[in-house]
């Protein structure tokens, strides 16, 4: 089988850098972007198996990609995992209201990372 | 005589004179128609005398045409006779005709034959005479026999127009004597008429005339006054005119009978004249009295009409003291009305023309006698002689000889006294105390009203300053929805209420937030009723509160929050990520290279390090959020001995470390209603701190149990303990105690800020007892959820 897809959103290059690493090392293959316009784009070209975003990004924020992804055709079934900085229940809420399927909080370990990720496919992928 | 004699005789001379008259009437018809007869017959003769005179011109042309014709033989000269011939038989007849008298027709017989003869003896001759010859005709002619024959006949003609004169003459004659008997008679009867008329006209005037006058002049006498004037004169005579007179004589009678009447009553009606005159002298007298009254009472009633459309209390009461002053002349005056405002007595309202040092500001029933009037509520009046107020005036010090106070009642209390004053000595008479009480009975309702009035625009008018003052904006709606009541903030906002509906509200408070369309500005509104059936006020009253700021600023904090916890974790979230892989590495080398286990360890402590570096950036932003009031909190079931166990598990390493005994204990098992993750936060740092301030050897326990329908978790250590002077700012942010810094304690002080914190946004509360160098204890007591509870 092959290595299946994820989509990185993410604008802090660190950050994306270690993420895409991680993944990557526990067999994924990753598509990285760092905004959100460029992250609807990619999942449209791409398709791909997960979806990564980080809620906070210029020009388009996490929050509005996952929405405009699950508006599209082609996008709207890609499980979605936020990326947040915790802060209040508020923002949980709008990220359940904006249509991700889970929230990890920064920092993150890369191994929970990767175990997320993970899990995020198994349940889409034994729907 | 008889009655109507007069008239028969004036009848009967009447027909006398007609008969006269008739008489000489017809001898003038007959004398004018002989005139006539006379006329016709000279007309006759004279138309008789025309025809001869035709007749003889005939036969002299007849002659003329012959002798012509027989000189020249010319027939033309025949012609005149010819017709002359045609023509004279018409005019015999006609002269025949018109001869009346038979003398003269005797005389036309011959004539007729003479002309006959001429003609056939004398004419036809000629013309045949002529025809034969000319000679023989001019012979004849020349002979003159027919001249000869000619002037028999004009003889004869002359004959009968000399008998015809004669008739003339005549019939004139005739004529002349019928009309100058004519004439004769009329004369004659003319002036007999004449002489009858006047005889029968001095009769009348005799026995008609003079009586009437008579009768006139009586009657005139009696116009003048002579009551005796009569006419027995007059009826002594006959007939009509004596019957008038004694009519006259009558009525005259009659009419001194009825003067001598008149002139009794006339008598009678003097008397009650005079009668009347003095009963009228009295009336005048009552009216100008009732007049007098009516003045008075119409002054009163215009006073009470002035006073009644007066509702403001000053104006009022400047109303009705110079009202009742005028009224009763008084030169000076106060007015005394009980205030609200200065404990209810009886100030001075308002003064005419006395100086303010001489008229006291309060007025104590009882003192003096304006007091004397309201403590015994009756009027009191009052002269003095000598000793007395004076007042200024243009002629220097004037005193106030005469005073007059009366009580002002309301429902049998005295509310006010008005007091007036005389400068000259005319003392207050019965009437005028009557017309002051009557004043003051009018006074007393209205100014009654003005001061209950005046009290409640004083505190109406507080209200509104007060409500207006508000920065909030306030509105008492009715059940329609239209504002009863709107301070000025709201007025100002008005509009917004109007399209914004209120909600119904049945009891308590309901809030929601609106927003102002217009400004964009967001207020909370907060709506609850009122009712109140006592005064019929049945609404809902409306306050909002402007917290347009309030969310700005709150939306400015969240967004602060979020960035400033999203560029801390940021690049924390790379430090821990990328040494955990370091990590990994490392790990991955096998051996026991020092330099690896070296750099393994290296990397556990920046790990270490980061990962404290994110505890205190999640403190910090924790507490920060808690002054800023946002903290948010999940809601839900909590097992608390589950999150006590795992603090309890999770302080094991430290407190092992630290040789310190750590356990748990639990005696029931509440369950509460919170965040789970932020109370196990609150353990945590209670349990942390217990251990890092208990010295090796020491014991550390963590109790969980219910109490009162509280959860309580207890964490009792046998460490350093507390100074009683520090327990008060235990919990203040970054606060540690001196023996916390200077035993080199590692923490920053946020840790029990953050506990408190949280147990209070649980509704709970952290205690704590303390003995220095023996111990601490800290509570954590939280509200139970109300579901079955599991005891341990």
């Amino acid at each position: 089988m092959s290595r299946p897809l994820v989509l990185l959103a993410e604008d802090d290059d660190d950050v994306r850098t270690l993420a895409e690493l991680v993944l990557r090392r526990e067999g994924f293959d990753v598509t990285a972007v760092s905004d959100g316009e460029a992250a609807v784009a990619a999942a449209t070209e791409h398709a791909p198996a997960v979806a990564v975003l980080d809620v906070s990004m210029p020009r388009m924020d996490g929050l509005e990609t996952a929405r405009r992804l699950r508006e599209l055709e082609g996008t709207r079934d890609i499980p979605i995992m936020l990326l947040t900085a915790r802060v209040t229940e508020a923002d949980r809420a709008r990220g359940r209201e904006a249509g991700v399927d889970a929230q990890l909080d920064k920092p993150f370990s890369p191994a929970v990372l990767a175990e997320r990720v993970r899990g995020l496919l198994d349940a889409a992928g034994a729907l | 005589m008889a009655r109507g004699t007069i008239i028969r005789r004036i009848v009967l001379a009447g027909v006398v004179l007609g008969l006269l008259q008739a008489a000489a009437f017809v001898l003038l018809i007959g004398a004018t128609r002989s005139a006539n007869n006379a006329n016709g017959t000279s007309k006759g003769i004279l138309e008789a005398s025309q025809t001869i005179a035709d007749l003889e011109q005939e036969v002299i042309a007849s002659e003329s045409a012959i002798r012509g014709f027989a000189i020249t033989g010319r027939d033309d000269f025949l012609r005149p006779a010819l017709a002359a011939r045609a023509r004279i038989p018409g005019l015999e007849q006609l002269a025949g005709a018109r001869l009346a008298e038979p003398d003269d027709r005797a005389l036309l017989e011959p004539l007729r034959r003479d002309i006959a003869a001429y003609r056939t003896r004398w004419v036809d001759r000629v013309v045949a005479a002529t025809r034969r010859s000319p000679e023989a005709g001019r012979a004849l002619v020349i002979s003159g026999e027919g001249k000869r024959r000619v002037d028999r006949i004009r003889a004869q003609f002359a004959a009968i127009r000399n008998a015809l004169d004669a008739d003339a003459i005549r019939s004139t004659d005739q004529a002349d004597t019928a009309v100058r008997q004519a004439v004769i008679v009329s004369v004659a009867g003319v002036m007999l008429t004449a002489v009858l008329y006047a005889l029968f006209a001095a009769y009348v005037a005799r026995s008609v005339v003079t009586p009437v006058r008579h009768v006139a002049a009586a009657a005139r006498r009696i116009a003048a006054g002579d009551r005796n004037a009569r006419v027995d004169a007059v009826e002594r005579a006959g007939g009509e005119l004596g019957a008038m007179a004694r009519s006259f004589n009558e009525m005259a009678d009659s009419l001194a009978e009825t003067h001598d009447e008149l002139e009794a009553q006339q008598q009678e009606v003097r008397g009650y004249s005079e009668e009347l005159e003095s009963q009228r002298r009295q009336l005048e007298d009552a009216v100008g009295a009732l007049e007098a009254q009516k003045a008075r009472l119409e002054r009163v009633s215009a006073f009470g009409e002035a006073v009644a459309a007066e509702t403001a209390f000053a104006p009022l009461a400047r109303l009705i003291l110079e009202g009742v002053a005028d009224a009763l002349r008084c030169d000076v005056g106060a007015l005394y009305v009980r205030d609200a405002q200065r404990g209810n007595q009886l100030a001075l309202a308002t003064s005419r023309a006395l100086p303010s040092e001489a008229v006291a500001d309060i007025l104590v029933p009882g003192e003096g006698l304006a007091g004397r009037a309201a403590a015994e509520h009756r009027l009191v009046v009052a002269s003095h002689s000598h000793e007395a107020l004076t007042v200024r005036t243009l002629a220097g010090a004037a005193r106030v000889a005469c005073e007059l106070h009366v009580p002002l009642m309301q429902a049998g209390e005295v509310f006010g006294v008005l007091s007036l004053g005389r400068l000259g000595e005319a003392p207050f008479t019965p009437d005028d105390a009557q017309l002051a009480s009557h004043l003051a009975d009018h006074s007393a309702v209205a100014l009654s009203k003005a001061v209950v009035m005046r009290e409640l625009r004083r505190r109406s008018t507080i209200t509104r300053v007060v409500l207006d003052a508000a920065p909030n904006p306030i509105a008492l709606l009715d059940d329609h929805g239209h504002p009863l009541v709107a301070n000025e903030p709201m007025r100002r906002c008005l509009p917004l209420l109007r399209e914004r509906p209120v909600p119904d509200v049945d009891g308590g408070v309901v809030s929601d937030e609106i927003q102002d369309p217009r400004s964009g500005r967001l207020f909370t509104r907060y709506v609850a009723r009122v009712d109140d059936a006592d005064v019929g006020l049945h609404g809902r009253i409306v306050v909002l509160r402007d917290v347009t700021t309030e969310r700005e600023s709150e939306r400015m904090k969240d967004e602060f929050f979020a960035l400033v916890s999203h560029e801390l974790r940021t690049p924390l979230t790379s430090i821990v990520g990328y040494v955990e892989l370091l990590r990994d590495e490392a790990d991955s080398v096998e051996g026991d290279d020092p330099r690896a286990m070296r750099r393994v360890q290296f990397l556990d402590v920046v790990e270490r390090n980061a990962r404290r570096l994110l505890r205190l950036v999640g403190d910090l932003l924790f507490v920060a959020q808690v002054e800023a009031g946002k903290l948010n909190l999940e809601a839900a079931e909590v097992d608390l001995e589950a999150v006590a166990r795992e603090s309890v598990e999770a302080g094991m390493p430290r407190a092992s470390q630290g040789g310190v005994e750590l356990s748990l204990d639990v005696r029931s098992v509440p369950t509460v209603w919170g965040d789970r993750d932020r109370l196990a936060q609150a353990i945590d740092n209670l349990v942390s701190n217990a251990i890092k301030f208990t010295p090796e050897g020491g014991r550390v326990a963590v109790r969980l149990l219910q109490r009162e329908g509280r959860a309580i978790v207890e964490v009792d250590d046998t460490g350093i303990g507390i100074a009683q002077a520090d327990l008060e700012e235990l919990f203040q942010r970054f606060f540690r105690t001196k023996r916390a810094t200077s035993a080199a304690v590692p923490g920053v002080g946020l840790g029990l800020t953050i506990a408190q914190a949280i147990a209070q946004a649980h509704d709970g509360l952290i205690s704590v007892r303390s003995t220095e160098g023996q111990g601490t204890t800290f509570r954590m007591e939280l509200p139970v959820h109300r579901t079955a509870e599991v005891p341990a």
